[in-house]
């Protein structure tokens, strides 16, 4: 009797399977059909983990309670993580046509229109949403991971595992979500508009970049600079050509470590009494309008740049303003070379991308300031 | 949830939504102006780090020897380079 409780047969409860049944889910999407697997495999395993009875992995005590601590609740993995994305991220596109800036400010519609609908959803009885829980959700819409989890961990923890897995399901969905959305508010004849080769971009404007932005969001916006510092960091290594050995850990060695750990704990909070709730089906419901609102007003404010500038821009660029780094770029080419197979837009839809993301860490900044 | 209560968080999201919009709209497109200062800046002092590693050589070379000895050398290096290739 002793040895039959101290099995997990005698201790499992229907919602751990459940939970277990959604972490081979994720493994499955990450393994079978390449779905973010670098973050879906962790998350999914770590799902795993945290549901055994018994094991304790997300009690004090528990290996994923300390990682949790240690990396989310400080808020240390997803800055660490932006760091290396700011050393893989090249600038140069949007240097060299910084009106892209603009398309990458009105994708962030989609997370101030999801802020009020997750807010209206109050009207539906079950949902309680406050302010912080309702921009936690929102900034599903920037399309960009640690942003998300950063902004989860400071304004709804209990919220975070629904989150995360919804914010990265949706980036691996971005090719399904967006060319619809594309199509449907662009014509053919929009579709084919070649754009102007870029300009070289010196390699001290490269340097200056990182820099002049950091130094815009310290007088304007202090509060986003945890995000927008650790990017411009990471970008300035890359860019300054004299470390390149720290350059290099913080895009390669760095970024996997804490992605590991990051995953893991991610997946710790995918447990049955958080996740099962009908919050969380609103949070993925919520997080797919987000996408599809921010693709949508980027595509549309791409429009107007277009018949302001003459028909120089295509408007399919705009859909990479929400970040989804090189996803949603290699989206807006794709679909420019259905309509015109001599269009390449991947360079010139890489600067509202990278617009998308320092977008989308202001918009951040701007909810921790206001909500946090 | 109260009606009463969801109206006045209705009312502060709508808020958040213009406040956030235009300050996201208006921070990105100061950062333009910022790069096209950049630009600018870039422009009117161009890199020096490239004419400083020609410059210190043609100096060295006009104090000491005669522009033709130079180019006798230098066609010899190289001939002798062409030849010790194969």
């Amino acid at each position: 009797m002793v040895l039959w409780d101290s099995t997990a047969l005698a201790h499992f409860e229907s919602g751990q399977l459940i939970m277990m049944a959604v972490g081979f889910l994720l493994l499955f999407l990450a393994i079978v059909k390449k779905f973010e697997p670098l973050l879906l495999i962790p998350i999914g395993f770590g799902a795993l983990l945290t549901n055994i009875p018994l094991a304790g992995f997300s009690e004090a005590g528990g290996l994923l309670h300390y990682i949790y601590a240690i990396g989310i609740d400080t808020g240390v993995f997803p800055l660490l993580i932006f760091m290396g994305v700011g050393a893989m991220t090249d600038f140069s596109a949007l240097i060299a046509n910084p009106r892209m800036l603009l398309l990458g400010a009105a994708a962030q519609f989609g997370i101030f229109a999801t802020l009020f609908g997750a807010i209206a959803l109050n009207m539906i009885p079950g949902f309680e949403f406050t302010l912080k829980d309702a921009s936690a959700i929102a900034i599903i819409g920037g399309a960009d991971g640690p942003t998300a989890i950063f902004l989860a961990s400071r304004l709804a923890p209990d919220l975070l595992g629904a989150i995360a897995v919804a914010a990265y399901s949706y980036m691996a969905l971005v090719p399904i979500i967006q060319p619809p959305i594309m199509k449907a508010l662009t014509s053919k004849e929009e579709r084919t508009i070649e754009m102007a080769q870029l300009r070289p971009v010196s390699q001290r404007e490269k340097i200056i970049f990182p820099l002049a932005t950091l130094f815009l969001t310290i007088l304007f916006l202090p509060s986003a600079t945890p995000l927008v510092g650790m990017f411009c960091f990471g970008n300035l290594l890359k860019e300054c050509g004299v470390v390149d050995r720290l350059s290099k850990t913080a895009q390669n060695e760095l970024i996997n470590i804490v992605t590991i750990f990051l995953g893991l704990a991610v997946g710790s909070k995918l447990s049955a009494e958080k996740f099962l709730t009908v919050e969380t089906l609103g949070i993925l419901g919520l997080g797919a309008v987000a996408f599809a609102i921010g693709t949508a007003t980027g595509v549309l404010m791409a429009k107007l740049m277009s018949r302001m500038s003459g028909g120089k821009i295509n408007p399919l660029i705009g859909a990479a303003g929400v970040s989804a780094v090189p996803m949603a770029a290699r989206v807006v080419n794709k679909v420019g070379l259905e309509a015109n197979p001599h269009n390449f837009l991947l360079m010139h839809a890489m600067g509202p991308n990278v617009a998308g993301v320092l977008g989308s860490a202001v918009a951040a900044g701007i909810l921790l300031a206001l909500v946090g | 949830m109260e009606t009463e209560s969801v109206t006045s968080l209705l009312f502060e999201a709508g808020s958040l939504m213009l406040i956030g919009m235009v300050f996201v709209f208006s921070f990105l497109a100061l950062l333009i102006v910022g790069i096209h200062l950049i630009a600018k800046f870039c422009e009117a002092f161009p890199g020096e780090a490239a004419p400083q590693y020609a410059a210190p050589r043609r100096k060295a070379v006009q104090a000491g020897i005669d522009g033709k000895v130079v180019a006798a050398i230098t066609a010899a290096v190289h001939t002798h380079r062409q030849a010790n290739k194969n």
